[in-house]
């Protein structure tokens, strides 16, 4: 008897878990869509990713783009390393904060879905509309480029033949990438921060100083060869900023000029935008009903 | 617990810091009741309505809630619902509906609590009162046994006032608990079925002569007796 009940109580406990999935799933979908309405009917967003897609544009045809695509990219991966984060911190700083101030949180908090659930919803949510607006705002650089022909300059003269919508495309792709480790530390700080003033502060006073410290000290190691070039390229995947230039410059740039400089360890780069990424949304997890 | 009881503490005590809000605090909501919750800023009310709802951990005592499988056991209803103006009526409350069922149907839930004529109308453009009509949907979804709504009608005119404690009222007539905060006694006297006086976190009074009590209640806070009142509680 005891063993029929235990075996009814396990499969109890398993379907409850299925359900439990189920019910998560589902409502990740549906918050997802809903992020995605939200970001649709919010025009200072529209505004926003005009205003990117301008400058990107202005950057491309100022200084490069009658060159090819890859020299397109090399003007504006800089810039991208501002404008990408003001909108990813754009798409995400208010969110969850809004929510839980217009007591939506605490309404979640008494339904079945996780935490969790929550978070992927609004992760996935403005992710997509992140990709969607970096893809928005680069397409004028890319049809400004493809315009031009690709004339050619002294530098990429003799490479023409590597230079490649692809190498755009894939330009555009680490972007989404470094877009995304971005929101998911918005994401962190909208669960953080008690009032909007406060995640502003937050992304003033704590991401900042954190992205530039980063990005002078691996600066500083390589002019002051204080580390081996192998450490330099390992302290250059420590900031997003730098781990997306790397991986831009090691395949965009390196695709195209072939394998004479080294400008970062790939792998690596790749890595810390996913652990920014993961670290982000785990503690937008983690600190979403405090 | 009970089955015709949705939700029973017995000496719930609760504290920020040093600061005690709960004091040995027990009380009994029945289904089927509008039990109000009364008593001056501070007393304790949303506190004890926070852990009613599971949404805060009591430093000592019990809680019993529904049996989660009559509905999905709580809705709640905090005291500043604002939720996304972008939104339609109708997709807000299917949004929280979906995350209880697959399939939802936002018009029953709406209609309920007269706002179908308004289910294509954006949150930004609906009034207070119809807010927080919106709201009371949002905290029936998945048909949860206990509804606690915190301080539903502050702030609202007397007319709204009326719809919201009616709507509140005929969901508890379906079968439901319903545990509202309140400031508005002539609501109370109205349409709650019981009020309980909460005073510096304790039950100074509980009891079903909904009229009087509610009379009683700025005089009984002033005097700070002391001393718990109970006049045919269940």
């Amino acid at each position: 008897m005891t063993g029929a009940k235990s075996a009814d109580e396990s499969r109890s406990h398993e379907a409850g878990a299925r359900r439990s999935r189920a019910t998560d799933a589902r409502h990740a979908l549906a918050r997802a869509r809903r992020e995605l309405r939200s970001v649709r009917r919010t025009p200072a967003l529209h505004a926003l990713i005009a205003g990117v897609a301008a400058a990107f544009t202005a950057f491309a045809w100022t200084a490069g783009a009658s060159d090819g695509y890859v020299p397109t990219v090399v003007a504006l991966s800089t810039p991208a390393e501002v404008l990408v984060p003001v909108l990813g911190f754009a798409l995400g700083y208010r969110v969850l904060l809004d929510d839980r101030r217009g007591g939506e949180l605490a309404v979640l908090d008494t339904l079945p879905p996780s935490d969790a659930s929550v978070v992927a919803g609004t992760a996935l949510g403005r992710g997509v509309a992140l990709a969607v607006g970096v893809a928005v705002a680069l397409a004028p650089s890319l049809l400004l480029a493809w315009l031009a022909g690709g004339s050619g300059s002294a530098l990429y003269a003799a490479q023409r033949g590597a230079d490649s919508p692809l190498l755009f495309a894939r330009f555009v792709a680490l972007t989404t990438l470094f877009g995304l480790s971005v929101l998911s530390v918005a994401l962190a700080t909208s669960a953080v921060a008690d009032r909007p003033r406060s995640a502003v502060a937050l992304v003033a006073v704590v991401w900042v100083p954190v992205a530039v410290a980063a990005d002078l000290g691996s600066l500083a190691a390589l002019s002051g060869a204080v580390f081996g070039p192998d450490a330099v390229v390992a302290l250059q995947a420590v900031s997003p900023a730098s781990a997306y230039r790397g991986l831009v410059l090691e395949t965009v740039l390196g695709a195209a000029t072939g394998p004479s400089v080294r400008a970062g360890a790939p792998a690596l780069d790749a890595a810390s935008l996913l652990a920014w990424t993961v670290g982000g949304l785990a503690l937008a997890t983690g600190r979403l009903r405090e | 617990m009970p089955r015709d009881t949705a939700l029973s503490t017995s000496n719930l005590t609760h504290r920020y810091g040093d600061l005690t809000v709960l004091a040995d605090l027990s009380l009994d909501v029945a289904v089927g009741d509008l039990t109000a919750v009364v008593g001056p800023n501070g007393a304790g009310k949303s506190t004890l309505l926070r852990v009613a709802a599971g949404l805060e951990t009591p430093a000592e005592g019990e809680v019993a809630r529904p049996d989660p499988d009559r509905g999905h056991g709580v809705g709640y209803l905090p005291q500043a619902f604002t939720p996304r103006a972008e939104f339609t009526v109708a997709e807000t409350v299917a949004y929280f509906e979906a995350a209880v069922e697959a399939g939802p149907d936002p018009e029953r839930l709406l209609d309920r609590v007269g706002l179908a004529g308004v289910a294509d109308r954006q949150v930004g453009a609906l009034s207070g009162g119809m807010r927080r009509l919106l709201g009371l949907a949002v905290a029936s979804v998945g048909d949860p046994a206990l509804l606690v709504l915190d301080e539903p009608t502050s702030g609202l005119d007397p007319t709204m006032t009326r719809r919201v404690f009616e709507a509140g009222s005929a969901l508890a007539d379906d079968g439901r608990a319903v545990l509202v905060a309140t400031h508005d006694l002539r609501a109370v006297e109205r349409d709650a079925d019981r009020v309980v006086l909460l005073d510096r976190g304790r039950v100074r009074v509980d009891g079903r002569d909904v009229e009087r009590l509610a009379a009683r209640y700025e005089s009984t806070v002033e005097a700070d007796s002391g001393t718990t009142v109970r006049e045919g509680a269940r």
